[in-house]
């Protein structure tokens, strides 16, 4: 809670920084702000203390998913620097920024349907604007639009879907639904139409088919740091407040929705995974990459059993750190207005770390041990193995093989072909650039990230930890 | 080989056969060389050139009964047909087609699946709305 | 694996939460592997002197990395580590296939890493499958898993699960297609690895993880492999008599050896898997010792078509010498180190099925034809206009090929320390079979 409180204080203070004056200190304050959240959530940990008459409620579970999506905002900052590089606009930037992390601590933290709703809108909104922030760039207005009017299309259905459970068990708290539905609801149909058409808005949000259509065109439209913090911090929270929502109000229901979320990942994993074939544009095989591990998550959720809750956290935070650094990549690429995968040809003769450091992740994001791409695979696998999922895992092990195939393009550009130019990408280990513009961020921001996906024993046993109590 | 091969061979043939099969083998060779002796050194005679043999056996004699033909005929170009065949047919032609195949049928139902995204937002709700509906019917009224 | 056969082992807890530790240990069969390894690893480092690779720190780099997960594969004692180490081995021999392989490389090492993937991670659901069997808290660890009870029917599925991975890594037929392509566009040190060492990761696998834990499984299924084995003998050998690239006749050979090997493991006594053990190791010295011919002739001549050369024996007699003693080596001469492995494989076999034994005889013979039509096409006959210029052996050379060729005649003249070192692991995994069956 306390973190929630601190980030959206400090959103109010990036607000202000215009009027007062103090923009070039903003950046820092904003890193030092979410470190001092970061400390309070683990400083909370094991409370389980409920808040405002049972709107939020910090368990372990909420606790580590809000710690994930700070420290993974705390990475974006590090990484997405020149996000805030033009003065006129810094003090909003950062504020929808943080509104958005508000929002999605609200998300992951919600013990009632009104608070849940109040977080998604915040986040959303948030991200909206977000998504069209470059205005003078018609792709990012485009965006933008669109997302909005799909959005809010979704956000219809997930309305109309909590005013049925409302009206069948006559409370938005969570526990109060569920003792409603234990006992038996007052009309049946009414409520499996209500979880149905929550379930839609949420899969909306994390993007799986068949409501998947915005997320390439969205993705591939807004600024590049957008598109990073749209794939690891909402989609993280997305999916904390996917399985906190139906792991406890509706499993009474699960007749009803685990089919649907079962045979919807499968589609989604499948066809994020074809459709990422076919792209020649980096940002948009990663959009649809992301469609897919979307996909993947999904089988936790289908799977619903004790490692759930390990496994989608596991692999929120590696696929994000992994999203991380390739979006950061192609950050470097889009500077020189080149976002095809031929872009990166001959990295690795240029820039061997940076194109050794490029196919970790892909090798991550791809699954392959051992980097922390396959440990995140693995404990889904085991937990939907676990549930009885067999033809599940199956598709998924199938649509793994298709994602090789196409995160392998990647590497192939990187080792195999001639560079396209001697002019080497401006980022990460680049000397010149690091002491040129002291841009000691970009460094810091990259080295914890390949830490994370390589020094991966460490970071496993910590996160087992975290599994063990959170299960 | 101890610790392999626990059966030995346990049958062996008396000494009389053995002694009967050296003798029986050294007098056939005394008799052959004794004849071939008569047969050309004795008369003096030089064998024919080889196109001017007879046919029959002593046509087939020289031509070493025919073995090598037979054996060329039977065996190595059988042999070395089939391996042509192996190796362009069913190696190339069937099964590395059918691993090879599965990249581009991927890609092809990759370009074609592209298209569902067409960037209109009309059709994009469309889809979602198909969508619902579909989850709707399918979990509340078929099942 | 019990306590009487383990020679040496350790671990440490890694994953405790989910019964994943760091265990290693050594029995009879990994030791001669782990040994087959750290023979040839520094052969074919030796051998790579005079090819000038660029990049050479990143080259012996992963060469060295690749020996890491090798050795892991063979000393893994917990099923989750053995398939990290399976797949770790994989990574390093993909990169020196595709940054110094040959035109095609970069379909060959897709289609390489992709089939070679689908077995792998079918093998993990398999054990995690088994994995989930074990008693509350699950563990990996290979007692555990030695210990599961699994129904014919669960045994069955687990089987195919771990056959595939094993299978296209061997590979048996038809999963082999991935594996003359590689052998051909790697650089002449990848293909040593693939074929000298990584296949043994295969029938190892299936030694170790395969015959202990699915004995129905094997009931059911074991004959369905050995006429894939045969099919894959015949077939493999028939098709080599028809390549005229060097390369691409030992990827074939190979393939009919290994099948030989992998039906001597599928017979299920005492003389197949002895077999199977001498002959693992003994195809590895040959095949490498193959393999760094052709490329001894690549580097000289710039050509590995057979039809191009001729008469190279005319100007190194050295080399056609130890030419000749790898060729018997491979043929299974008596005396030499391929000899006593074919032999009790082919015991074995017979044991198991006379009818098969007489197919899977074809490969010696066979064998014999293309290797011996391969020598006279590149070392004797009409000198080739440009064997003119081809020059002796280096030192470097010379040493890696004398070595190789002691090796063949001093595993082929006393082979009783191999078969005594592999026997006790060897005849626990046999009666155990024998129990069940």
């Amino acid at each position: 809670m306390k973190a929630l409180i601190i980030i959206s204080i400090l959103g109010v203070i990036a607000m202000m920084a215009e009027v007062l004056r103090f923009k070039k200190l903003l950046i820092p304050i904003i890193v030092l702000g979410l470190g001092v959240a970061l400390a309070t959530v683990i400083m909370d940990w094991n409370t389980d203390i409920r808040y405002f008459n049972d709107m939020a409620y910090f368990n372990n579970y909420a606790l580590a998913f809000t710690g994930g999506v700070i420290f993974i905002t705390l990475l974006w900052l590090l990484l997405g620097q020149e996000y805030f590089h033009d003065s006129h606009t810094k003090g909003e930037h950062a504020a929808l920024i943080l509104f958005c992390l508000t929002g999605a601590i609200a998300m992951i933290s919600f013990s009632d349907l009104t608070f849940f709703f109040i977080g998604l809108e915040i986040l959303s909104i948030s991200l909206y604007v977000l998504a069209a922030s470059n205005k003078s760039d018609l792709r990012s207005n485009e965006s933008g639009l669109k997302y909005f009017l799909m959005g809010a299309f979704a956000t219809g259905f997930l309305l109309f879907g909590i005013a049925l459970i409302y009206g069948s068990t006559a409370t938005f708290n969570l526990i109060g639904i569920q003792e409603a539905l234990a006992k038996g609801a007052n009309s049946p149909l009414m409520v499996k139409t209500g979880v149905l058409l929550i379930l839609v808005g949420l899969l909306f949000k994390v993007s799986a088919a068949p409501f998947h259509f915005w997320a390439p065109d969205v993705y591939e439209g807004a600024p590049t740091l957008v598109t990073m913090f749209m794939a690891t911090v909402v989609k993280t929270a997305a999916f904390a407040a996917f399985y906190r929502l139906f792991s406890t109000c509706f499993i009474s229901l699960a007749d009803t929705w685990v089919p649907v979320v079962a045979v919807l990942s499968a589609i989604t994993m499948l066809l994020g995974n074809i459709m990422a074939v076919f792209q020649s544009s980096f940002k948009r095989m990663l959009a649809y990459s992301s469609i897919a591990h979307a996909g993947y998550m999904m089988m936790a959720i289908a799977a619903m059993n004790e490692v759930s809750a390990g496994s989608i956290f596991f692999y929120a935070i590696a696929y994000s750190v992994g999203s991380l650094g390739a979006f950061s990549c192609l950050h470097a690429m889009s500077k020189k207005g080149d976002e095809s995968i031929s872009g990166l040809n001959g990295l690795g003769k240029r820039q061997p770390k940076v194109a050794i450091f490029l196919s970790l992740i892909m090798f991550s994001l791809a699954g392959i041990p051992p980097v922390a791409g396959f440990f995140a695979k693995y404990y889904l696998f085991y937990g939907a193995l676990m549930g009885g999922y067999t033809w599940l895992v199956l598709i998924a092990v199938l649509s793994s093989l298709i994602g090789v195939y196409y995160y392998f393009r990647v590497i192939f550009a990187l080792f195999k072909s001639e560079p396209v130019s001697d002019e080497p990408l401006p980022m990460l280990f680049t000397k010149t650039l690091y002491f040129a513009h002291f841009d000691g961020y970009y460094f810091l921001g990259n080295w914890i990230v390949a830490c994370l996906v390589t020094k991966l024993n460490f970071i496993e046993i910590i996160l087992l930890i975290f599994i063990t109590f959170v299960s | 080989m101890q610790p392999v091969i626990w059966k030995s061979l346990t049958y062996h043939p008396s000494h009389t056969f053995e002694y009967a099969l050296i003798g029986v083998s050294i007098v056939a060779l005394i008799v052959i060389i004794y004849a071939t002796y008569i047969a050309y050194v004795k008369r003096g005679v030089l064998p024919e050139e080889d196109e001017n043999i007879p046919a029959g056996f002593p046509k087939l004699l020289t031509n070493k009964y025919y073995v090598d033909e037979i054996y060329n005929t039977l065996i190595t170009r059988p042999l070395d047909f089939l391996s042509g065949f192996f190796s362009t047919y069913i190696e190339k032609g069937f099964i590395d087609k059918l691993v090879n195949g599965t990249g581009p049928a991927l890609q092809g139902l990759s370009g074609v699946l592209r298209f569902a995204q067409t960037g209109n937002i009309g059709g994009y709700v469309f889809s979602m709305v198909v969508g619902i509906i579909a989850i709707l019917l399918l979990t509340l009224i078929v099942y | 694996m019990t306590q009487g056969a383990e020679v040496l082992s350790g671990g440490y807890e890694w994953v405790p939460a989910l019964g994943i530790s760091l265990k290693v240990g050594l029995d009879g069969i990994s030791i001669l592997l782990v040994a087959l390894t750290n023979v040839l690893i520094p052969l074919i480092i030796l051998s790579s002197f005079r090819n000038n690779y660029s990049n050479p720190s990143a080259f012996y780099g992963l060469i060295l990395l690749m020996q890491f997960g090798l050795i892991g594969v063979f000393s893994a004692l917990d099923g989750f580590l053995f398939y990290v180490f399976w797949e770790l081995a994989l990574i390093p021999i993909w990169f020196i296939c595709l940054i110094w392989g040959g035109e095609e490389r970069i379909r060959i090492t897709l289609k390489f890493f992709i089939y070679t993937l689908t077995g792998s991670l079918m093998m993990l659901l398999g054990l995690i499958f088994v994995y989930l069997q074990t008693p509350v808290p699950h563990s990996f660890s290979i007692d555990a898993l030695y210990q599961v009870a699994l129904t014919a029917e669960m045994q069955g599925y687990i089987f195919w699960c771990f056959f595939l991975a094993f299978a296209i890594k061997i590979p048996v037929f038809p999963f082999h297609t991935w594996q003359p392509d590689t052998y051909t566009d790697a650089p002449a040190q990848g293909s040593m690895l693939l074929s000298g060492i990584m296949l043994k990761m295969g029938i190892y696998g299936i030694i170790r993880w395969m015959l202990p834990i699915l004995p129905e499984g094997i009931a059911a299924w074991g004959n369905v492999v050995m006429i894939l084995c045969a099919i894959s003998i015949v077939y493999a050998s028939i098709i080599a008599l028809y390549q005229n690239d060097f390369k691409r006749l030992i990827a074939y050979s190979s393939i009919a050896h290994v099948g030989l090997i992998t039906a001597g493991v599928f017979s299920l006594n005492m003389q197949g898997l002895q077999g199977s053990m001498v002959q693992m190791l003994a195809h590895g010295v040959n095949v490498v010792g193959l393999f760094f011919i052709g490329d001894i002739i690549q580097r000289r001549m710039k050509t590995r078509q057979m039809d191009n050369l001729g008469g190279l024996a005319h100007n190194s007699p050295v080399f056609s010498i130890l030419f000749i003693i790898v060729l018997l080596g491979s043929v299974a001469l008596p005396l030499t180190n391929g000899f006593v492995g074919e032999f009790l494989l082919l015991m074995g076999v017979y044991s198991y099925s006379s009818w098969l034994a007489a197919i899977c005889g074809l490969t010696v013979i066979l064998g014999a034809v293309y290797m011996f039509r391969a020598y006279q096409k590149v070392m004797l006959g009409e000198v080739h206009e440009k064997s003119v210029e081809f020059t002796g052996l280096a030192k470097s050379e010379k040493v890696v090929l004398i070595i190789i060729a002691a090796l063949i005649i001093v595993c082929g003249v006393y082979p009783k320390p191999i078969l005594s070192i592999a026997q006790p692991a060897l005849e626990e995994i046999v009666l155990n079979l024998q129990g069940i069956n």
